[in-house]
C-alpha cells in the first residue's frame, strides 16, 4: 500500500493495544461531539475557496490527470499529489483564524 | 464525490460543444458544474474519440431551422425554472401529465436543485445498445426507455406547440467499454414560446423518473466501472444502499454525512484514530477504516471492497483506491437528503395506514386525536346558564353513562317519531294547548349536540326549558341540588317514556332510565322479640349513603359507607314498627341490601346534615375516600342474609341468589360530581374518567387532570358502571 503523506506514524496495534487518547485526539473528540467540527470545517472550505487555495489545488489536480491520462488516477493518487502543496500554502490568515477559532471553542468548552 | 473531485476526473477534457456554442467568457465555476453534462456528448471516458467525430454529430442533426440559442445546460434552465416552482407545478396540473413520481421527482428537484447535485450520469436512460455507426435518429429513439419516450412524446404532439421540435444525439459508444447509452436531448422550439423552460423541466424530471426506472437494468456504473463495484452489486443488490439511508444526515449546508447514531464519533476500527482525514465504512461488515488501513480491509476480508466515505457520503473502492459511482447510489443519497424534512409526515401517515381499520364507533376517536385534539369522542363544555352548574356536572356524567350513550346515539329515542306520537295524543288529551316539551327528545338532542364533534361549549339551554316545563316545581334561577335534579330527570325520562303505558312499578321498568340506574332494595324488618322478619323491596335509582361519624380518626371510606348502609340498625323507641307475628308494636332491627343491582351505581352522599334540635343545616366537608373499583357482593342481599344465617338457606330465600346472579357485581367508577362551597351556594363540577384518564369538566371548561388529584376528591356523587360495560366501552374506543 501506498504510505501516507504526512500524518502521525500509525501505531502499532500490539504495542499499546489500549493507549490514553492524546491531547490532540481528545480535543477532536470534544470537537466533533460539539458539532463545532463541522462548523469549523465549513467555514474553512469558505475560506480557501474566497482566497483561492481550491482553484490552485483544482489545477494541480487537472495537470496530473492530464499528464497520467485520464483513466489513471484515482483519488488517492491524487490526494497523494496534493497534500504536501496544499498544506503548505493554506494563507496564514486561515490558519490563524482556524486557530482563533478552536481557542475559543476550548476556552469555551473548559468552562 | 466532492467537487475536487468530480472536476478531476473530468480532467481537462472539454466539450466540443460548448466550445463551440459559448464564444462569451464563461465563469470557471460553471464550466465545471456543467462539464459533466456536456461532456456527455463526447464519450467521457475514452480519449480516443476525436473532438471531429463529436461535432460531425453535432451538424449531422442540426437540419434545424431553428435561431434559439444554445442552452448551456438543461441544469441551468431547470434551476431556473424551479425557481417558479409554483407555476411549474400549477402547469403540470393543467397538462395533466404528472404522475406521482414526477411530483416526487419536482419535489427532490425543488429542495436540491443545484446543478452539482446532478452529475451527467444521472441524465441516462434506456440500456446500453451497441449501435451501428449509421444508424439514424429514428433508430435510436426506439431503443429509449418506453416511459421515457412516452413523456417525451406527450410532450411534443401538444398541440399548443406545434414548432416544438425535438434532437436526439446518440453517442457512440465505446465498444469496449460495457456503459449504459448517452443520449442527449435537445428540445428546440421558437423563441416566442414564452413556456418552452416550463416543458424543458417537464422533459427532464422524466429523465429522472426514467433515470430511476432504468437504473434497476444496470449492471455497471458509469464513469469508471470498478470491478469490485459491480462484483458487489451483483452479490448484494442495492440493500446496502437502502440500510444506509437511514443513517444518512444531510447538514444545513447542503452536504449529506453518514452519521451513525450508536456512535456519534467514528474511529479507525484497527487504530481507533479520529482525526485521520476520510473514514471509509465497509458495506458489508459495517467496519470503519482510516486511509491507512483502507486498502488491507479487502485484503484481510476478500469480497470487502467497496465502502462508504462516511464525511461525504460517497461510494468508495478499498482495492482500487479510489472513488466509485453507482448511480443508484446516488439517487438514494439524493433521495434522502432531500426527504429529510417531510419524513415525519409521511411516518406518520404510514403509521396512520398501518392501523387496522378501526370498528365505527371507534372511528370518531380517531377523527378527533387527528384534529390535534387529546379530548376523547364526546367531552363537551357545556356552558352555565345562570346557576346552572348543578344541571351541567349531573348532564355531563349521564352524557358518558355507557347504557345512556348506547340508548340515544343508538338512535332508540327519535324525536319524529315522538312529536308524532305526542301529537296525536296531545289532540285526544288537551286539544294541543299548552304543549310541553318532550324532555327525552331534548336529551336525544343534547347527545347529538356534545358527540358531533364541535369542540365549542355548548348552551344547554333547550334542555333547561323543556326541564323546567317538566319539573314546574324546580324552575327557576336558584342554584339546586344536583341529586335532586338528576333524580327529577330520570323521573321526567321515565315519565315520558311510560305515560300512557301501563305502569308496572319502577322495579320492572324498562324506560332508559330505570334500566340504567334502577335496582332493588331489600329491607328486612326483624322483631326483636319475636324474631319475625317481614321484607320489603324497594326500587331505588341511587344508593344515599351517610358518612361515617364518630371516629374522627378513622378515614372514611365508601366502602365503610355501605358497611354503614347495610348494618342492621336498631330503630329508636318512637319508631317501633307493628309486628305481624306479635300483634303489637314492638322494638325492632332493620337492615338495608341490595337486592338487585342496576348497570350503573350511583352513590350519593349525603353531605347536607340537618340537626333537628338546632334546626340548622350545614355541609359536611370530610372526605370520604372511594375505589376507582368496587366489588359490591357483600352488600348484596344474598350475603347479607348469608352473614346473618350462616350458610343455612331458608326456603323463602331461594329466589335471592337469582336475581343478584344476572349481573356482576364488580363496578368501575367513571363520573364524580364534586361540590364546592357552602350549602346555599356553592359549585358543581364533574369528573369523567374516559378511556382510563380523567377528565374535569367544569360547565365550559374540559381539562385533564391527574388520578392524584381526583382520589383526592370530595365526591358528592359518585358512580359506578358495571366492569363489564366499562372494559367494554375501553375496548372499543381504542
Amino acid at each position: 500500500m501506498r504510505g501516507s503523506v504526512n500524518r502521525p506514524p500509525t501505531p502499532d496495534a500490539d504495542e499499546e493495544p489500549h493507549k490514553e487518547p492524546t491531547l490532540q485526539e481528545i480535543i477532536n473528540i470534544k470537537l466533533i461531539e460539539s458539532g463545532e467540527k463541522e462548523k469549523l470545517m465549513e467555514l474553512l472550505r469558505e475560506r480557501l475557496v474566497e482566497c483561492g487555495w481550491r482553484d490552485e489545488m483544482k489545477a494541480l489536480c487537472r495537470a496530473y490527470a492530464r499528464k497520467k491520462g485520464r483513466n489513471n488516477v484515482t483519488v488517492d493518487d491524487l490526494i497523494h499529489i496534493i497534500t504536501p502543496k496544499g498544506r503548505a500554502t493554506v494563507p496564514d490568515s486561515v490558519k490563524a483564524e482556524l486557530l482563533q477559532r478552536i481557542r475559543a471553542f476550548l476556552t469555551s468548552a473548559a468552562l | 464525490m466532492s467537487m475536487e473531485d468530480r472536476e478531476v476526473e473530468d480532467g481537462g477534457h472539454r466539450c466540443k460543444r460548448q466550445r463551440k456554442s459559448d464564444n462569451e467568457q464563461v465563469s470557471p465555476l460553471s464550466t465545471i458544474d456543467f462539464m459533466g453534462f456536456n461532456c456527455n456528448l463526447c464519450t467521457p471516458h475514452s480519449s480516443s474519440i476525436s473532438k471531429t467525430e463529436c461535432g460531425d454529430i453535432v451538424e449531422e442533426f442540426v437540419p434545424l431551422e431553428l435561431s434559439l440559442t444554445k442552452s448551456e445546460s438543461f441544469l441551468e434552465l431547470i434551476e431556473s425554472r424551479l425557481s417558479k416552482s409554483t407555476y411549474v407545478e400549477a402547469k403540470i396540473t393543467e397538462i395533466g401529465i404528472i404522475d406521482k413520481k414526477l411530483a416526487g421527482v419536482l419535489d427532490v428537484a425543488k429542495k436540491k436543485m443545484k446543478a452539482s447535485n446532478f452529475p451527467a450520469y444521472l441524465l441516462i436512460i434506456g440500456t446500453w445498445k451497441e449501435k451501428g455507426e449509421e444508424e439514424s435518429v429514428s433508430a435510436v429513439s426506439t431503443k429509449l426507455s418506453p416511459s421515457f419516450l412516452f413523456s417525451l412524446s406527450a410532450t411534443l404532439s401538444s398541440d399548443h406547440f406545434p414548432s416544438f421540435r425535438r434532437r436526439l444525439l446518440q453517442k457512440r459508444q465505446n465498444p469496449k467499454l460495457r456503459y449504459p447509452p448517452y443520449f442527449d436531448f435537445d428540445l428546440r422550439f421558437p423563441r416566442e414560446i414564452e413556456s418552452f423552460p416550463f416543458l424543458l423541466s417537464i422533459g427532464v424530471d422524466h429523465f429522472f423518473s426514467s433515470m430511476a426506472a432504468s437504473c434497476k437494468n444496470l449492471s455497471f456504473s458509469s464513469p469508471n466501472p470498478c470491478l469490485h463495484l459491480s462484483d458487489y452489486r451483483e452479490t448484494h443488490g442495492v440493500s446496502g444502499y437502502k440500510s444506509l439511508q437511514k443513517s444518512l444526515r444531510s447538514s444545513p449546508t447542503g452536504r449529506t454525512a453518514l452519521g451513525r447514531p450508536q456512535s456519534p464519533i467514528p474511529r479507525c476500527d484497527s487504530c481507533s484514530l479520529v482525526s485521520a482525514g476520510r473514514l471509509y465504512l465497509c458495506l458489508i461488515c459495517s467496519s470503519i477504516s482510516c486511509p491507512i488501513h483502507a486498502a488491507a480491509h479487502p485484503v484481510s476480508f476478500p469480497g470487502h471492497d467497496i465502502a462508504v466515505d462516511i464525511a461525504r457520503a460517497e461510494l468508495f473502492c478499498l482495492s482500487c483506491g479510489d472513488q466509485v459511482y453507482d448511480p443508484e447510489f446516488d439517487t438514494t443519497v439524493v433521495a434522502a437528503a432531500a426527504k429529510i424534512p417531510d419524513t415525519p409526515r409521511r411516518l406518520r401517515r404510514r403509521k396512520a395506514q398501518a392501523l387496522p381499520t378501526p370498528p365505527v364507533a371507534a372511528l370518531s376517536c380517531y377523527r378527533v386525536r387527528n384534529n390535534g385534539l387529546r379530548h376523547p369522542w364526546g367531552l363537551r363544555g357545556l356552558n352555565n346558564l345562570g346557576n346552572t352548574c348543578f344541571m351541567s356536572s349531573v348532564l355531563q356524567a349521564l352524557l358518558h353513562t355507557r347504557p345512556i350513550q348506547n340508548y340515544f346515539l343508538g338512535g332508540h329515542h327519535k324525536r319524529e317519531v315522538c312529536r308524532q306520537r305526542r301529537r296525536r295524543r296531545g289532540v285526544l288529551a288537551n286539544g294541543g294547548t299548552g304543549e310541553v316539551p318532550c324532555l327525552v327528545c331534548d336529551v336525544e338532542r343534547l347527545f347529538s349536540e356534545v358527540f358531533s364533534g364541535d369542540l365549542k361549549p355548548y348552551s344547554p339551554a333547550r334542555f333547561l326549558y323543556s326541564w323546567w316545563k317538566n319539573s314546574a316545581y324546580l324552575a327557576g334561577y336558584e342554584q339546586q341540588d344536583a341529586h335532586e335534579f338528576f333524580i327529577s330527570v330520570l323521573d321526567r325520562i321515565h315519565d315520558k317514556e311510560h305515560s300512557g303505558i301501563n305502569n308496572k312499578g319502577i322495579g320492572d321498568c324498562h324506560c332508559i332510565a330505570h334500566r340504567v340506574f334502577s335496582g332493588i332494595l331489600r329491607s328486612d324488618v326483624t322483631c326483636t322479640v319475636c324474631g319475625f322478619t317481614s321484607t320489603t323491596y324497594d326500587p331505588c335509582v341511587d344508593i344515599s349513603l351517610d358518612l361515617e361519624f364518630g371516629e374522627k380518626s378513622k378515614l372514611s371510606t365508601l366502602t365503610g359507607c355501605l358497611d354503614l348502609f347495610t348494618r342492621p340498625e336498631k330503630l329508636g323507641p318512637e319508631q317501633k314498627l307493628y309486628c305481624q307475628h306479635c300483634h303489637v308494636e314492638q322494638d325492632s332491627v332493620k337492615q338495608m341490601s341490595i337486592r338487585r343491582l342496576p348497570l350503573v351505581l350511583c352513590f350519593h352522599v349525603k353531605r347536607y346534615s340537618h340537626s333537628v334540635a338546632r334546626r340548622t343545616s350545614k355541609k359536611v366537608d370530610q372526605y370520604m375516600q372511594f375505589p376507582f373499583s368496587l366489588d359490591v357482593t357483600p352488600y348484596l342481599s344474598s350475603s347479607i342474609i348469608r352473614n346473618r344465617f350462616g350458610n343455612r338457606i331458608f326456603a323463602f330465600e331461594g329466589d335471592e341468589s337469582d336475581i343478584t346472579g344476572e349481573l356482576s357485581s364488580e363496578f368501575e367508577v367513571f363520573a364524580i360530581v364534586t361540590h364546592s362551597g357552602r350549602l346555599d351556594s356553592g359549585h358543581y363540577a364533574t369528573y369523567l374518567r374516559l378511556q382510563n384518564q380523567w377528565y374535569k369538566c367544569d360547565d365550559a371548561w374540559i381539562t385533564k387532570v391527574r388520578e392524584e388529584v381526583v382520589r383526592a376528591l370530595q365526591g358528592y356523587m359518585i358512580y359506578y358502571v358495571q366492569k363489564v360495560l366499562y372494559h367494554m366501552a375501553g375496548e372499543e374506543r381504542w
